[in-house]
């Protein structure tokens, strides 16, 4: 029965295969076809997931496998493992793939490319599902390429817009950067252990097989290089840029893959390979510092920012950088059980805005407001979301969150009460940049009277893009429910180790988390709403540091100037070398000194007896006088 | 459109038929030799045909030397390994040479690459207007060349076959190429026949070196360890690795590359890029490893810096190119240095990347080119600065193009990933290999080139297909014609195939190259 999840990622490329080649005429039977698709693979996530729950524990987990590469006696294998962290992906992707589907059906109704936007979503999604159902390391990185095209092709998709044809071109690139030293990891890790499979590699490494000299060093190495790749996808300080840039697309795909799926592969691929990143200390602490950075580092930009869909992205980057924190202090069901419940609640934002967007045709909060009277559902579920994300109980993110402190607060990495001061005060920053979002375009009077829009009556999206939204408003306020204290459902399900290890729940630490959480609200709403203080006051007080925030901490501008200067600075210097020196000088050089030799040696034959007879004479003479010495 | 199809098919299925069965019934049947004839016999009708039958006949006949390709592919017996379908026609027998044909794994790859570059190539150049039946009597003549090289087992027919394919080159570039083609058709022939003439010379040290007297490879590798001294092998292993090293554009000898392909027609540059360059490396493994062991486990790791440079000098210098051509040319550059490092490593996951990565490459510069011809055809510029915003108007060819430069920079389920990733598997073996390896450092830093790769390559999508179209005449083009995708999804196609699912290629590389590595002695 199992042997169904083949399916699973094999389905939607045939639905992209089949659109492409044969109904991309026709935008419905081509968006039908998808959606159908992802539907089934979504039934059948489900299946495998009640099937599996009945499984003795010695019968987990389910492995498949054929061979893709054999080369004297290492196996290269393309599989399938069915464990419970591949079934929370997988339904969670084909859930919420299916949501931003049908979303999309509203959403991109009157694009001319509606049906290549549906091939490549389902493209997407195979990669994405074949990613987290992979059974090795090597399959693992095919599949991270593949979801890194589909980004690519999704955030280039209006690519006549050239910010989104540069930015997709920087998604690619950053990641490649991220993937240089994933598969370095990769490499060393696959001749260190030769084997790519997880099972055979993470036994090897718990039966501390490799007990040669300096195999701490070298699981140290292999944790490092592989967490680049997590950095790049996930994108975490210091290759973070891309993401931003990334809302060029449309935006249900910031929603499915900029927020909710893909990017959290990089926080899925450490849960994956966790027998590796937990067998070393150094590893683990520079994971789990990396994550408190970059969540409190994006969240102090989202402050700042005045796009909608940048605000949430660099929510977004600072949440991952949660999820990556709590994997770093060992927090491996915090850090999913986050993962899940933020996918809910920041599909649902970008859902959100992506519905305010479609009726306001702009990105710009202070051109927006007052919202929450004219598109009632929308302002709703989003106010769900935003309580949510701020970790406010009872909704999801409370508990999600708190369980991160808790791991936090409980971990042995050195220094963790710094990193859980960061990862509390980023929750303070979360819910004051969160609201000051929501008070500006749902409450606040903005300038959209007298603009353009007069004219453009703002009216509520229809039924298939907020029946999505109302699902997810749901699951946003439920889900975390399921891993309260006495009821741990999801810590019996996803756990490392041999049993379930859940963290000390901490009525202190709640206090304390709905306080900071309060208390962001609150300060929004005094600036943003009652306006009781003043934003721009504050802004000018602190004007080098909002200078700093506003423009990102300039870090844009440094890598443009590095790629500017000395990547094509380099180029320049090779091709310049190449035409002038290479071809100019040697190649041509020596063409030019044959001809020259030639012309030389013409001069010689000039046909006149007599230079003849001077040359016979005077060597003549010359080998006389030679010989008589 | 239908008579194309049928005639592909039709000749296809017809030789395909008759030629299983004859294979079959007897181990003797010369089908190596066909599959240098028919491109000659292609080439002979053509001129003996009017010329409205040229592009029909080379049709014909390239499909026929798909399916001859396919049948070999088939009937090599894999458990059997080594050389088979041998033939051996003493030709001058007092000198030694014989007309020997033979193929193992390595040189099957290689027959099929030529036979989809020579399919693919007769499509593309249906649109050929000027000299129609000169330029298809070359083009074939060019084709039977490479293929006689790939199968040759005597070191004499082997030169001999691939100075046949350099002059066609010559006249292919010279009349019917564009810019300064007379230019780049002589530094293309000058600098191909200076590396051949390190070939020469290497082959004569060999032949006279060993007292058998003999051009046979087989013959030569065996007794490579009792006949040549590691005197002998360190001085003319590095002579015959850069002879070699020439075709596959090995730094400094690459810059005819860049103008040649500049200048060359479009099936010229396919045909050039795609299975004359890789005849280098090919050699490469073929004559100078297997030949010189000793000489080549004292050199490689040294001349392996040579191919990193390929690797990221050109790519650097493909990122700063204005002409699409240019970039492209570039862009093969590196991926031949790609080609080279992995034989360097001298490795079994590094030899066969290396081999897969010969035939990935062969295939998606094919590609690459064919698609920019149809750009150029279209466009009429190749000039970055012109063009923009093609996806527009060329919804089609555009993502051909874009699937092409994604195989370019390794993506995975096309071929170059599986190439490229088996490279590096063998260059980091090589550097784990106890005490300090040159390749601790050089991995890492050809590593790098995937990061290169993906800068350049994205930097002419962006620049071609993307943002607003650029010039107001782009807006009258039309989408690709059935004659000009068919080719190019042909090639896609193949590449995709390896990507996919590598099992039976790599099944038949590994044979030989294992058989070679334990020659040479070296990591197995």
């Amino acid at each position: 029965m199992f042997s169904i999840a083949w399916w699973i990622p094999l389905l939607p490329i045939l639905s992209f295969i089949t659109i492409v080649l044969f109904t991309k005429k026709s935008k419905l039977i081509s968006s039908g076809i998808s959606i159908l698709v992802m539907l089934t693979c979504f039934i059948f996530s489900i299946m495998i997931f009640i099937r599996f729950l009945s499984l003795p524990l010695s019968a987990r987990p389910i492995n498949f496998s054929v061979p893709w590469m054999i080369i004297s006696s290492l196996h290269l294998n393309i599989g399938i493992l069915i464990d419970p962290l591949s079934i929370n992906m997988i339904v969670l992707v084909t859930f919420i793939s299916l949501l931003v589907q049908i979303y999309s059906l509203g959403y991109m109704k009157n694009d001319p490319r509606f049906s290549v936007y549906f091939s490549y979503l389902s493209l997407f999604t195979a990669s994405m599902l074949g990613l987290v159902l992979s059974n090795n390391y090597l399959q693992l990185f095919i599949f991270w390429e593949l979801v890194g095209l589909c980004s690519y092709l999704l955030i280039g998709f209006w690519y006549f817009k050239p910010s989104a044809a540069t930015a997709c071109k920087k998604a690619f690139v950053v990641n490649r950067i991220g993937d240089f030293g994933f598969l370095m990891g990769i490499i060393t890790l696959g001749l260190t252990f030769h084997a790519f499979d997880f099972q055979a590699v993470h036994q090897k490494i718990a039966l501390g097989l490799n007990n040669g000299v300096g195999s701490t060093a070298a699981i140290t190495l292999i944790a490092l290089l592989l967490f680049c790749g997590a950095v790049g996808k996930s994108a975490q300080f210091p290759l973070h840029v891309w993401l931003p840039d990334a809302m060029e697309g449309p935006t249900p795909i910031s929603a499915l893959i900029h927020a909710a799926t893909m990017v959290a592969a990089g926080v899925f691929m450490i849960a994956r390979t966790y027998q590796v990143f937990s067998a070393s200390t150094v590893a683990m602490t520079t994971v789990a510092y990396v994550g408190g950075f970059t969540a409190i580092f994006a969240a102090t930009i989202a402050l700042t920012q005045d796009d909608i869909k940048r605000i949430l992205a660099y929510s977004t980057l600072s949440q991952l950088g949660y999820m990556v924190l709590a994997l770093g202090v060992g927090g491996y069901t915090a850090g999913m059980f986050h993962l899940t419940s933020h996918a809910f609640f920041k599909a649902l934002l970008f859902l959100g805005a992506g519905s305010v967007i479609h009726s306001m045709e702009t990105n710009d909060i202070w051109k927006m407001g007052g919202l929450l009277k004219k598109m009632k559902v929308t302002g709703i579920t989003f106010l769900i979301a935003a309580l949510s994300i701020s970790g406010i109980p009872p909704f999801s993110g409370f508990w999600s969150k708190d369980e991160i402190f808790d791991a936090i607060q409980s971990s042995h990495v050195q220094g963790h009460q710094i990193l859980l001061g960061i990862a509390i005060f980023t929750a303070f920053l979360t819910s004051l940049y969160m609201f000051r979002l929501f008070f500006v375009v749902f409450l606040g009077n903005g300038h959209h009277e007298e603009d353009s829009h007069e004219n453009h009556a703002i009216h509520e999206s229809p039924w298939t893009m907020l029946v999505p939204m109302i699902i997810l408003a749901f699951m946003s306020i439920f889900f975390g429910m399921i891993n309260a204290p006495h009821l741990g459902l999801y810590s019996k399900f996803i756990y490392y180790g041999s049993h379930p290890q859940k963290a000390p729940f901490s009525i202190k630490m709640v206090l304390i988390s709905s306080l900071v959480a309060t208390s962001g609200i609150i300060l929004a709403s005094l600036f943003y709403w009652q306006k009781v203080f003043s934003a721009k006051a504050v802004a000018n007080a602190i004007s080098p540091i909002y200078t700093l925030l506003k423009n990102k901490y300039y870090i844009d501008e440094f890598y443009s100037f590095l790629a500017k200067y000395f990547v094509f600075g380099l180029a320049a210097l090779c091709a310049w070398f190449d035409k002038y020196v290479v071809d100019g000088g040697m190649v041509d050089g020596s063409g030019k000194l044959i001809c020259a030799f030639g012309r030389g040696l013409r001069k010689i034959e000039t046909g006149k007896i007599q230079n003849y007879a001077l040359v016979i004479f005077g060597a003549i003479a010359v080998i006389y006088l030679i010989m008589s010495f | 459109m239908l008579a194309i199809i049928l005639t592909i098919l039709l000749s296809f299925m017809s030789s395909y038929t008759v030629l299983s069965r004859c294979i079959d019934s007897t181990g003797t049947f010369p089908i190596l030799s066909w599959f240098i004839i028919i491109p000659f016999l292609s080439s002979l009708l053509v001129l003996v045909f009017e010329e409205k039958f040229s592009k029909w006949i080379t049709l014909i006949f390239a499909s026929i030397e798909l399916s001859v390709a396919i049948v070999i592919f088939q009937a090599y017996d894999r458990l059997k390994g080594g050389f088979q379908f041998v033939q051996d026609i003493p030709w001058l027998k007092n000198f030694g040479i014989h007309y020997l044909l033979g193929v193992d794994g390595i040189s099957v790859m290689m027959v099929i690459l030529t036979s989809c570059v020579y399919f693919s190539g007769a499509l593309v150049s249906w649109s050929i207007q000027n000299r129609i039946k000169e330029y298809f009597v070359l083009f074939s003549l060019l084709v039977a060349g490479v293929a006689g090289a790939y199968v040759s087992l005597d070191l004499f027919f082997f030169f001999l076959f691939y100075e046949f394919a350099v002059l066609p080159m010559y006249l292919l570039v010279g009349i019917w190429g564009s810019g300064k083609k007379e230019y780049a058709a002589m530094k293309l022939t000058l600098l191909l026949l200076f590396g051949s003439a390190f070939m020469l010379v290497g082959f004569l040290a060999m032949y006279f070196g060993s007292h058998v007297h003999s051009f046979d490879i087989r013959v030569l590798s065996q007794i490579s360890q009792t006949a040549f001294s590691p005197k002998f092998q360190n001085i003319w292993f590095p002579i015959l690795f850069l002879g070699f090293g020439v075709i596959s554009a090995i730094f400094p000898f690459h810059t005819w590359s860049p103008d040649g392909y500049g200048s060359a027609p479009t099936a010229a540059s396919m045909l050039h890029a795609g299975v004359l360059k890789t005849l280098g490396g090919y050699s490469i493994l073929r004559v100078a490893v297997a030949c010189m062991p000793e000489g080549a486990k004292h050199w490689l790791p040294w001349l392996a810096i040579l191919t990193v440079i390929n690797m990221i000098y050109a790519s650097l210098a493909a990122m700063k190119q204005t002409d699409l051509k240019y970039v492209a040319a570039y862009s093969s550059v590196a991926h031949c240095g790609y080609v080279l490092f992995g034989i360097c490593t001298l490795q079994i996951y590094g030899l066969d990347g290396a081999v897969i990565q010969m035939f990935s490459h062969g295939i998606v510069a094919a590609l690459t080119f064919a698609s920019i011809g149809v750009i150029y055809g279209r466009a009429h510029t190749r000039e970055l600065n012109k063009l923009g915003g093609l996806a527009a108007v060329l919804p089609i060819i555009g993502g051909i193009f874009l699937a092409g430069s994604m195989a370019n920079l390794g993506l995975p389920g096309l071929s170059g990933f599986v190439g490229e990733f088996l490279i590096f598997l063998g260059a980091f073996k090589s550097g784990f290999h106890g005490g300090f390896s040159i390749f601790e450092i050089l991995a890492p830093l050809g590593l790098l080139a995937i990061i290169l790769t993906a800068i350049y390559v994205l930097r002419i999508v962006q620049i071609v297909l993307f943002g607003p179209v650029k010039d107001d005449h782009f807006h009258e083009i039309k989408d690709g014609s059935f004659v000009e995708i068919l080719p190019l999804m042909f090639l896609l196609i193949v590449s995709l195939i390896i990507g996919v699912y590598p099992k039976p290629f790599i099944d038949l590389v590994n044979g030989p190259v294992s058989t070679l590595i334990s020659h040479v002695g070296g990591i197995n």
